[in-house]
C-alpha cells in the first residue's frame, strides 16, 4: 500500500515535471528561490561567421537558451566563440557580470547554469570576478552553486584534432577532419579556431584551475551527437562533444566509462573505469547514457537518468543502494538474477534539465 | 490417451508462462516464498534507498537504516549538501587533498596527446609540463606507432600563437626505445602562448601533430620561507618573492609530510617591485590530530600575477623543485575546528535548507 501510494506520488510529481516542461513561458526565473545566471557553450556559428557586435552576441545567446533554460533564468553571460577565454570572451562576460552585480541579482545569491565551455568560461570569472568587480567598488556576486551541464571544464580531443587538422594537408586521416569538421562547423585554419584553443585538454586544464568554494554539480550525457562520427576520438565515454573525464570534474585527462566506479552510466550496477579522483568540490550528480551533449540543456525526453551514488553514506547512516535497484533482465538472460540497474524512476519521461528544474522548484 | 496429450500441453504451456515471466522486466529473480525482509517493490522503487537485498532478508528491518527519500535527485542534492557541509569547515586558504587531487593541484600538469594515424597507428606528443618560464628548455618526447612506415627523424617547431612567427626549431631523434623521438626546443622567447607543430613522415608524406603550451615571463625570485610559527589556529608560513612587477598575486603551494599531502595552501594579495612576503596559512582543521612526524615540506609553488582586467593573461611563476622543507614549531595548540567562513557556510546553510525538502 505504501509503495503504491509512492509510486502515485511518484507519478504525480512526474506529471507536474511534465506539465512545467509544457508550459515553460511561465516558468520562474528562480531556482529554489534563488536567482538563476545562465552561461552557454561553443557557437560553432561563430567561428565561421564572428558576429558583428554585442547585440549579435546577445541574440545567438538567447536562441542557444530558448529551448528550456531561456524563461527559467533572471540573467545570461553571452560571449562569443570566436574569442578566447583570457581575451575577448573574458571582455564581453565581465560587462554583464558588472550589470548583475549593478542590479544586485546576486544578493541573495545566484546560481549558476552551464553547458558545455560555459563550465570553463565561468571558471575563470569566477576566480577573478570578485577583484575585478571590488576594483570599480561594486560588489561580488555571491554564488550559491554552479550547476554544470555536459561541463567541458576538462577540455575535449576533439579541440587538441581540430589543431592538428588546421595545420594539416588535404589527404591527412578523412575519418578524423569529418569529426573535426562536424565539431567545429568549418574547415580548421591555425587562426580561426577561436575558443576551441581553450578547449585543448591541456590548456583547459591548466586554465584558473585552483580549488574553488563554490559546488560545482555535474550533470554528465552518454548519446551521440553527429551521427557518432566524433565518438571515435574522444577518449573514455562522452556525449559526442565533451569527454565524461571532463563532464564529471575528474581530476585528470585520462579517458573513463563513469563518473563512478561501480555504476555505469546507463545505471549498470558493476564495476567502472570511473575517475580515480574528481577535482575539490566538484560533485557528479546524474549522468544519462543516452542524453547526447545538447540533449542535456534541452528538453529531449526518452533518456533514462542515473544517479551518481558513490557516497553511501548520508547523515551518518550508511545507505546501501542495491535494495532499491530493479533487476533488467536482457532477453538472452534466461538465468540467473540478473542485472542490477540504478536509475531515476520514470527520468526518461522529462528531460534532465526539467528533472533539475523540477527537483529544485517542488 | 487423451490425458497424455492435455498432459503434454500443460506442460507446453507451462514451459512456455516460465520462459515469460523468466524474461520479464517484473521478474526480481527471487523466489517469492523466500523471506524478502519486507522489500518494497524492486521494479517501481527508486534505486536510492534501502539495505542491501541480499543481507536484507537475514537483517530485522529495525536494523536498517532510516531510509532517505523517494526523490533520487533530491537525494543526491541532500548528499551534496552534506559533502558541501564537511567542506565548508575548511577555511579557503587551507583545504585537504587527496592524493588525486594533490597530484591535480600541483598545477602545470600536460597529459600526452594523441593524433590517429591511419588504421590503428597513433603519433603522440609528451611534455614534462605545459608551462615553460622563459629560458627553459622545452623537452619534447613523440612517439610513433602503427603499420605505416617513418622517418629516422621528426621536427619540432615553435610557433606563436598570435602572430603566427616561427620563433625556433629542433630535431627529434630516434632513441634506443623503438618508434620514440626525443629533442630539446629552446623557451628564451616572447611570453604568450605557442603551439608545437612536431612533423614526422608517413608513408614518405607530412603529418604534423600541434599542440599548445605557454611560456611565462620571468615574474621574480622566490626567496625562501620565514620561521614558521602557530598563530591562533593557523600554522602560518611567511614566503618570499620579490617580484620584477607590481600586481595582484596569488600563490598556491602544498603541504606535506613525507609522501602525505596535508593541505593546498593559499594567499593572495597586492605586491609592489622589490622584496615581498606571501603569507600562507595551514588551519587547525588540516593539521590537528595528523600524525605528524619530522619534517614539513612544502612543495609545488605556484604564484600567479592574476589580470588586471577582464582579457589579461594570467602569469605563473613556479617555486623550486624541491620545495622548502622546515621543522615545525610546536603544533600542539592547533584545534581541529571548523573555520569562521562566513560564505561558504551561508552557502552550506541554503544547500541545506534545499535539501530538507527532500
Amino acid at each position: 500500500m505504501i509503495n503504491k501510494n509512492k509510486r502515485c506520488l511518484s507519478k504525480t510529481a512526474l506529471s507536474i515535471a511534465l506539465a512545467g516542461g509544457l508550459f515553460a513561458t511561465t516558468a520562474q526565473a528562480q531556482l529554489a528561490g534563488h536567482n538563476v545566471i545562465l552561461v552557454h557553450g561553443f557557437m560553432m556559428e561563430n567561428l565561421s561567421q564572428a558576429p558583428a557586435n554585442m547585440q549579435e552576441v546577445k541574440q545567438a545567446g538567447e536562441d542557444y537558451w530558448r529551448d528550456y533554460w531561456l524563461n527559467r533564468a533572471e540573467a545570461r553571460i553571452d560571449w562569443a566563440s570566436n574569442g578566447r577565454v583570457e581575451g575577448t570572451i573574458a571582455q564581453q562576460a565581465y560587462q554583464q557580470l558588472r550589470q548583475i552585480s549593478q542590479q544586485g541579482l546576486c544578493n541573495n545569491y545566484c546560481i549558476v547554469v552551464t553547458h558545455s565551455t560555459g563550465d570553463l568560461v565561468t571558471r575563470h570569472l569566477l576566480e577573478n570576478q570578485a577583484r575585478w568587480l571590488q576594483s570599480e567598488g561594486l560588489q561580488p556576486l555571491k554564488i550559491l552553486a554552479v550547476m554544470d551541464l555536459a561541463g567541458a571544464g576538462g577540455g575535449t580531443e576533439l579541440a587538441n584534432l581540430a589543431v592538428s587538422v588546421a595545420y594539416n594537408d588535404s589527404w591527412y586521416n578523412w575519418p578524423v577532419k569529418q569529426a573535426v569538421r562536424a565539431f567545429t562547423g568549418i574547415d580548421p585554419q591555425p587562426d580561426n579556431l577561436g575558443v576551441v584553443n581553450d578547449l585543448q585538454t591541456n590548456t583547459a586544464r591548466n586554465l584558473s584551475v585552483g580549488p574553488t568554494g563554490i559546488p560545482r554539480l555535474r550533470f554528465v550525457g552518454g548519446g551521440s551527437s553527429y551521427g557518432g562520427i566524433t565518438k571515435p576520438f574522444i577518449a573514455g565515454t562522452d556525449d559526442g562533444v565533451v569527454p565524461t573525464h571532463s563532464a564529471c570534474g575528474a581530476t585528470t585527462a585520462s579517458g573513463i566509462d563513469s563518473c563512478s566506479n561501480s555504476i555505469s552510466l546507463a545505471g549498470k550496477v558493476t564495476g567502472q573505469n570511473g575517475p580515480s579522483g574528481l577535482y575539490y568540490n566538484h560533485y557528479p550528480i546524474l549522468m544519462s547514457e543516452g542524453a547526447n551533449h545538447s540533449a542535456v540543456k534541452d528538453t529531449q525526453t526518452g533518456n533514462i537518468s542515473v544517479p551518481v551514488v558513490n557516497n553511501t553514506v548520508l547523515n551518518g547512516l550508511q545507505i546501501d543502494f542495491a535494495s532499491r535497484t530493479y533487476n533488467q533482465r536482457a532477453w538472452w538472460q534466461l538465468w540467473g538474477s540478473g542485472d542490477q540497474y540504478v536509475e531515476v524512476p520514470n527520468s526518461n519521461q522529462t528531460s534532465m534539465s526539467n528533472l533539475l528544474y523540477t527537483t529544485l522548484n517542488n | 490417451m487423451p490425458y497424455k496429450a492435455l498432459m503434454a500441453i500443460a506442460l507446453v504451456v507451462a514451459g512456455i508462462s516460465g520462459t515469460a515471466w523468466l524474461l520479464s522486466a517484473d521478474n526480481d529473480g527471487e523466489f517469492g516464498w523466500l523471506p524478502s525482509g519486507g522489500q518494497p517493490n524492486l521494479q517501481e522503487t527508486s534505486a536510492i534507498t534501502g539495505a542491501d537485498r541480499g543481507s536484507a532478508a537475514g537483517k530485522a528491518v529495525t536494523q536498517r537504516p532510516t531510509e532517505p527519500s523517494d526523490n533520487a535527485l533530491g537525494f543526491m542534492l541532500a548528499s551534496v549538501a552534506a559533502d558541501y557541509q564537511r567542506s565548508a569547515r575548511y577555511p579557503d586558504y587551507s583545504i585537504p587533498l587527496t592524493a588525486d587531487q594533490a597530484e591535480a593541484y600541483q598545477g602545470n600538469q600536460y597529459h600526452p596527446v594523441a593524433l590517429p594515424l591511419e588504421g590503428d597507428g597513433r603519433f603522440i606528443v609528451t611534455l614534462d609540463k605545459f608551462r615553460f618560464t622563459r629560458g627553459e628548455p622545452i623537452l619534447v618526447v613523440a612517439s610513433l606507432s602503427g603499420r605505416q612506415v617513418f622517418g629516422d627523424t621528426l621536427s619540432a617547431t615553435l610557433e606563436s600563437a598570435t602572430e603566427r612567427d616561427k620563433a625556433d626549431s629542433a630535431d627529434l631523434h630516434a632513441t634506443e626505445d623503438s618508434g620514440y623521438y626525443q629533442g630539446s626546443i629552446s623557451s628564451d622567447h616572447e611570453p604568450g602562448e605557442y603551439r608545437l607543430i612536431v612533423e614526422a613522415r608517413v608513408d614518405g608524406r607530412p603529418v604534423r601533430h600541434v599542440s599548445s603550451l605557454s611560456i611565462e615571463p620571468d615574474l621574480g625570485n622566490f626567496g625562501g620561507i620565514d620561521s614558521p610559527y602557530v598563530s591562533g589556529n593557523d600554522l602560518v608560513i611567511p614566503v618570499r618573492f620579490d617580484p620584477d612587477h607590481a600586481g595582484y598575486y596569488a600563490l598556491s603551494a602544498q603541504l606535506f609530510n613525507g609522501q602525505r599531502a596535508l593541505a593546498q595552501l593559499s594567499a593572495e594579495d597586492s605586491m609592489g617591485t622589490g622584496s615581498g612576503t606571501l603569507v600562507l596559512k595551514a588551519h587547525g582543521s588540516v593539521l590537528a590530530n595528523q600524525d605528524i612526524q619530522g619534517q614539513l615540506q612544502l612543495r609545488n609553488l605556484q604564484l600567479r600575477q592574476m589580470p588586471e582586467r577582464p582579457g589579461d593573461r594570467t602569469h605563473y611563476a613556479f617555486g623550486p623543485d624541491d620545495g622548502y622543507e622546515f621543522s615545525p614549531p610546536d603544533l600542539g595548540d592547533l584545534r581541529d575546528e571548523p573555520a569562521v567562513n562566513t560564505e561558504s557556510e551561508q552557502r552550506a546553510a541554503l544547500l541545506r535548507q534545499l535539501a530538507d525538502k527532500f
